[in-house]
């Protein structure tokens, strides 16, 4: 974990209030697995005065394949992020990570069916890395991609251009699946299934419970990615608590999306 | 420049802090994390998250909210209990040559002597908070800090259960603030800190409803600066105690304010959460600043209000 401050040094915009940035600091870079976060200053003045977290969208390798950068998918749906969306190449910015617990992913040796990664909005952005990495280790991976139109789907080009077959669902029908990404995913489970799939989701909170309860009855495992309301982001403020089982007769605890997240065995959680 | 560096050590009661720059407590949770990107032992102490003498699980999320140069909480001071921290929490935290304070708090009046009683004589404890003043605890705890008896009842019953220093701290929520530093005072406090956070709220306009779960919680950051000075100036006008000021404290300009005010030390509280560095950066500041305006101790800037 390192607080460091840095220089912008690219924008990208990708779709309607969708936009990546890109920064170069070796040290974050070097530490970054899929599904960590970084929390930035969106500020330089006192309002708004908290940072915020964003997922690690991709690891930035110069030509000997070492990692010198990170870029980070952000879409507008607050005040800080509104003011993200306004900044330029050369804007500094204070950031803080990796921090939080990574998707736990299989080694080279280690065997396994096909890794479904399913995903809504802006939970899109730690997937291509995920599948990066998976592919790295001689995995199979396919996308599940949902947004609300066709022009907000995230992340599908970067599927793409890894070989990664993709499955698009939009709500209005625009492209692909018209609907919720959950029902192809549900329909491929059906025609194909795959033994020993292995599953992954970050979205809106009722498209990984329906995704979890998916896992549930057909026996995979499933990981989550949560985002919850944070100040801190490494475990002090303890403003980000999910609640998961704590063992006998229904009882439950708090844990830290921050810290003990946000990546979580879905099983793991109390869905509410 | 004499090129002597200047003397940061303070004294709080009897107390000796190696600076004047303290964590405060619910923004430094035991100081596992922060161990990861500073030197503890830079600080001159840590105030732990507020104890109980059991486990609390805190209050339903949504906990916190942003506001206008600050935050609203509502945790619910949840926390590890009394034991749980002295068997996980101080043995890492005696590792590191700082000042470990316990901030502790009850419902009633048996809990804050049950869980005073339990840190008593715990190696590597210098000393205890007494929170008053939560306002996210339904049963009690800022009805303590409000009423005058009562804040002096409860330190006089946590002095009497403990042999360790008891700072007392205390809520911006009262009509004079003197007053109740008067009447812990009388209870037997050894320091005040002074502020907690202010009751405050927010309302999402799409639900109609109270923004936290808890309908109200706490405001603090750089917001609450102003009020958190003239606290301590009212403080100091009602009593010679040692003084603790907390409240909007980012940098060196905030912290220099309440030292020319008459507080004998600073606790950095929100600015832990967006500026992870912030604490020990200002212990840097402070350090500099002195030597270049020439002060030896930043004793000599304690009070030192020019009035008129």
């Amino acid at each position: 974990m390192y607080d460091r401050r840095l220089a912008i040094e690219s924008v990208a915009h990708v779709g309607p209030g969708q936009f990546i940035l890109g920064f170069e600091c070796p040290e974050i870079a070097a530490q970054c697995r899929p599904g960590h976060f970084v929390m930035i200053s969106v500020a330089e003045s006192i309002d708004p005065v908290l940072r915020r977290p964003m997922a690690i969208y991709r690891v930035l390798r110069d030509a000997s394949n070492t990692p010198y950068g990170f870029t980070l998918l952000i879409e507008v749906v607050g005040c800080g992020t509104a003011l993200l969306e306004q900044k330029s190449i050369g804007d500094h910015l204070e950031v803080l990570g990796p921090l939080g617990v990574p998707f736990s992913l299989p080694t080279k040796d280690e065997a396994s069916g096909e890794h479904l990664l399913v995903m809504g909005g802006v939970g899109s952005a730690p997937f291509p890395l995920v599948a990066e990495e998976l592919l790295k280790s001689g995995h199979r991976v396919r996308a599940f991609v949902g947004a609300r139109t066709a022009e907000a789907l995230l992340c599908v080009d970067d599927f793409r251009e890894l070989g990664v077959p993709v499955e698009v669902a939009t709500d209005d029908g625009s492209e692909g699946f018209h609907g919720y990404v959950v029902h192809p995913l549900q329909g491929y489970l059906e025609s194909e299934d795959p033994a020993n799939a292995v599953l992954y989701a970050c979205g809106p909170t009722p498209m990984m419970r329906a995704v979890h309860e998916i896992a549930i009855i057909r026996n995979l495992p499933l990981q989550v990615s949560f985002e919850a309301p944070m100040a801190c982001g490494i475990g002090v403020c303890l403003s980000c608590v999910v609640r998961v089982d704590a063992g006998d007769y229904g009882d439950w605890r708090y844990v830290r999306c921050c810290r003990e997240g946000p990546v979580f065995d879905s099983r793991r959680l109390v869905w509410q | 420049m004499s090129g002597k560096r200047p003397d940061l050590s303070v004294r709080i009661g009897d107390v000796e802090l190696s600076n004047p720059v303290i964590a405060a407590s619910g923004t430094f949770g035991y100081g596992g994390e922060f161990s990861e990107i500073m030197d503890l032992s830079q600080l001159g102490g840590v105030v732990v998250k507020g104890l109980s003498m059991h486990v609390e699980r805190g209050n339903a999320p949504p906990r916190i909210v942003e506001t206008p140069g600050g935050m609203l909480n509502s945790i619910g001071l949840q926390n590890v209990g009394a034991e749980g921290f002295l068997e996980e929490k101080l043995p890492f935290l005696r590792r590191f040559n700082t000042a470990v304070i316990a901030n502790i708090w009850g419902r009633t009046f048996d809990e804050y002597i049950a869980v005073a009683e339990r840190l008593d004589g715990a190696k590597g404890l210098t000393a205890l908070e007494l929170n008053i003043s939560c306002p996210n605890i339904k049963e009690g705890g800022i009805n303590f800090g409000t009423d005058p008896k009562q804040t002096e009842q409860v330190t006089r019953a946590v002095r009497d259960a403990s042999s360790l220093p008891l700072w007392v701290k205390l809520t911006p929520g009262v009509t004079d603030i003197g007053e109740l530093a008067r009447a812990a005072e009388a209870g037997g406090a050894d320091a005040l800190s002074v502020i907690n956070t202010l009751r405050g709220m927010t309302i999402d306009v799409a639900s109609r409803r109270p923004t936290l779960s808890t309908i109200f919680g706490g405001l603090s950051g750089p917001a609450i600066l102003p009020i958190a000075l003239y606290m301590v100036y009212e403080t100091r006008r009602a009593t010679n105690l040692p003084i603790l000021g907390i409240g909007g404290i980012e940098g060196l300009d905030q912290a220099l304010q309440f030292f020319i005010l008459g507080a004998n030390a600073v606790q950095v509280g929100t600015a832990n959460f967006y500026d992870p560095m912030a604490s020990i950066r200002l212990v840097d500041d402070l350090r500099n600043w002195c030597e270049t305006q020439g002060i030896l101790s930043i004793n000599e800037l304690v009070g030192s209000l020019e009035s008129g």
